[in-house]
């Protein structure tokens, strides 16, 4: 697939996310099922555009999706979008997530496209089978938090809900249901970031002879997993449940994202390769 | 209150509040060295003591996890006396229950993914036993984390180690350019370590790895490791590692009298300057001329362009640029020196460029704490896993009344204490039996 094929399709997957993103929402007020439901098939077809542009690319360049900014953030916004598609499968009646869910990914993809879409090549430090390990948890991860913050939000709005919008968040499964997925997708998070960081530690003294050296990366991962592990233990030993354990989902939610999108754009650091090329 | 004040430093550090919050202070101190210019905050005694205190805390809860651990453990068909007696008299939750039976109830469990174990006064089911291990397993690999860390940054050796060309350097404190080393460091291994070949273009799976040496560590006469070293293949003997960190240029320098009889023989190891390949910062040589006046010789390199032909593996027709001057003074003018030519020094004597090669500036870590770590983080994200994904939980089921009054009294206990265990265990009871024509 050519670059130029590529940008079509991927702003096909653009379209897709805001056309999904306004149905949810105007269903979402105006208490309309149908559209939630077109809002998901819809959702299904930008996803599946992002999914070809993704993997035309990745034959392209021949490395998957995580050197440059584009290539980073748009997966950020595919992982997004297969979550909640994994989610409404598994469990149909929390389809009306989407309108907090499509918003996001039509975010993040709407800010890769106007980046510069350099293909970057792999560096002989890149070129570990670590990378895999490392980069695949660090997405999961996103994926689990980023389902945890949109279940954590809903929970939320249900509380403060009146009128219509209360009509369809009614809908939802019950606040204990919602609770636990909530608690079970920031678990599985936690889980997947830890591994990321320590495959990052394996990974770095192989690639430079030292497993941990505070850089900025490596700190605001650290950070972000002692948020999760504060909101864990909350959790687990303070009995933190349902609105409460809802808005700390939420509150870490930015942690995790500015450790792996932020941080690159604001310390000098030996991670820089990943994110900007340098 | 609590007057012993053992028991307060334990009560203090069990506090799971306080916990909570050093969790958080320590990641709100992890930030402050993110700040440019705090490099050194994660030495500072303001970062170090509450991450020991952490460290602690930790221990303490680990401790608190097993003694759960080993509590929750013991099979629920031994149902303690008092565990009975609440299922009797305050059960959670009671499900009308004429017309069931035992086995209607153990079938209910195990549709929950219980096993069962029945007896004559209670219907009991578990699952995710090996569950209990997660959370002391996660908490003492931390702690163990924490101290192995600390222990190897006690006694750890990191330096930088430049090996010319055909050279063997010994490993030792001298031959280091950078090193640093723990407090409770030993003794070096007075190993060699050469660099035998050289290869500058080394393409493996279509990505150039080069320039890439490859090292021989050896033990007086005995070969104890022989490898091509580059990112992400690094040289392993014992807990020695060595990368390749980064190479530059090496003139070997000889010293001439007046008769040209050889005095002494150098290599140097120069390095190109900071974003370009086409200049070399300078080496210094310090010279003493025959009346014991001191001088300083230094000595650039005039590489050659990267796409150079005449460079090979082993050699770079590179001339030495020279500048002599007193020492702590002025430096003079830049004099060419090409190879196998004689430059004459202040006192009658000359210096002469043998050739040039190239030199590895080799990474050599020496660290025992790394395979415990590794093993640690393995077994901190199994506990982890067992811990948040095979939740220990329990029930038990107790009959009490007859006939058309029988009901059936639940209770039960879910490491994570989850309200929707209760109520599947319940709905699993309800639809297991007949119970409502059985109460018409």
């Amino acid at each position: 697939m050519s670059m130029s094929v590529e940008v079509v399709v991927m702003w096909i997957a653009v379209t897709g996310y805001a056309m999904a993103s306004t149905l949810f929402i105007i269903g979402l007020i105006f208490s309309r099922a149908q559209l939630v439901s077109l809002g998901l098939a819809v959702t299904i077809a930008g996803t599946a555009a992002h999914v070809v542009a993704v993997a035309g690319r990745w034959v392209r360049v021949g490395h998957g999706p995580y050197l440059g900014f584009y290539e980073v953030v748009s997966s950020y916004a595919l992982i997004t979008a297969l979550a909640i598609i994994f989610l409404v499968w598994r469990y149909r009646s929390l389809a009306i997530i989407g309108a907090v869910a499509l918003p996001i990914a039509f975010l993040l993809l709407g800010a890769a496209m106007f980046t510069p879409r350099a293909e970057l090549a792999i560096t002989a430090s890149l070129a570990s089978w670590w990378l895999g390990i490392h980069v695949t948890f660090a997405k999961l991860a996103y994926g689990s938090f980023v389902v945890a913050f949109v279940l954590g939000l809903v929970m939320v709005l249900r509380h403060k809900a009146r009128g219509t919008w209360s009509e369809m968040l009614a809908k939802l499964p019950a606040e204990e249901q919602l609770d636990d997925l909530c608690f079970k997708f920031v678990a599985l998070g936690f889980i997947f970031l830890g591994i990321m960081i320590g495959a990052g530690a394996i990974w770095a003294n192989e690639a430079w002879g030292r497993y941990w050296a505070w850089d900025p990366i490596e700190t605001w991962s650290l950070i972000a997993w002692l948020v999760y592990a504060a909101a864990l233990h909350a959790r687990l030993t303070l009995g933190w449940r349902g609105k409460r354990f809802a808005w700390v989902a939420m509150a870490a939610l930015p942690v995790i994202l500015f450790s792996l999108i932020g941080v690159p754009l604001v310390y000098q650091s030996i991670h820089g390769a990943y994110l900007l090329g340098y | 209150m609590i007057r012993n004040p053992k028991r307060r430093v334990v009560a203090f550090l069990r506090s799971r509040r306080i916990a909570i919050a050093l969790i958080i202070a320590v990641g709100a101190l992890s930030a402050v060295g993110t700040v440019p210019g705090q490099e050194d905050w994660y030495t500072h005694p303001l970062f170090i003591a509450p991450l020991a205190w952490l460290t602690l805390a930790t221990a303490v809860c680990a401790w608190e996890r097993t003694l759960q651990a080993l509590r929750f453990a013991k099979s629920p068909a031994e149902v303690p006396e008092s565990l009975l007696e609440r299922a009797r008299t305050r059960p959670q939750v009671t499900v009308p229950f004429a017309g069931g039976t035992d086995e209607s109830v153990a079938e209910a469990l195990r549709s929950q993914g219980l096993r069962v174990m029945v007896n004559s006064d209670v219907t009991a089911g578990s699952a995710g036993r090996i569950g209990l291990l997660g959370s002391p397993l996660f908490h003492w690999s931390l702690v163990a984390l924490f101290v192995v860390i600390a222990l190897g940054q006690l006694t750890v050796s990191s330096g930088l180690l430049g090996v010319p060309l055909g050279e063997t350097v010994i490993e030792e404190e001298a031959a280091y350019g950078i090193l640093d080393t723990g407090p409770l460091f030993s003794a070096h291994t007075g190993y060699g370590i050469t660099v035998e070949r050289w290869q500058r273009e080394y393409v493996v799976d279509g990505i150039d790895r080069g320039p890439v040496p490859t090292v021989v560590v050896t033990d007086g006469d005995r070969v104890l490791a022989r490898q091509d070293v580059y990112a992400n293949r690094p040289l392993r003997v014992g807990s020695m590692l060595i990368h390749m960190n980064d190479w530059g240029l090496s003139p070997q320098i000889v010293l001439l009298d007046e008769d040209e009889s050889e005095l002494v023989r150098q290599s140097l190891l120069i390095d190109f300057a900071e974003g370009n390949p086409t200049e070399t910062v300078p080496g210094v040589l310090e010279y003493a001329d025959e009346d014991g006046q001191l001088w300083d010789i230094a000595i650039g390199l005039s590489p050659p362009d990267q796409g150079d032909e005449r460079s090979t593996d082993e050699t770079v027709p590179a001339d030495a640029l020279i500048r002599v001057g007193p020492a702590d003074g002025d430096l003079g003018e830049v004099q060419r020196l090409p190879r196998d030519g004689t430059l004459s020094l202040p006192g009658g004597d000359a210096i002469a460029l043998a050739g040039t090669t190239y030199y590895a500036r080799l990474s050599v870590v020496r660290d025992w704490s790394l395979w415990p770590i590794y093993a640690l983080l393995t077994a901190a994200t199994i506990g982890l896993t067992l811990s948040l994904l095979v939740p220990y939980r329990a029930a038990w089921v107790v009959m009490v009344g007859e006939g058309r009054n029988r009901t059936a009294h639940i209770v039960t206990r879910h490491i994570r204490r989850e309200v929707l265990f209760v109520h599947s265990i319940e709905g699993a009871l309800r639809e297991s039996v007949p119970w409502k024509e059985s109460a018409s």
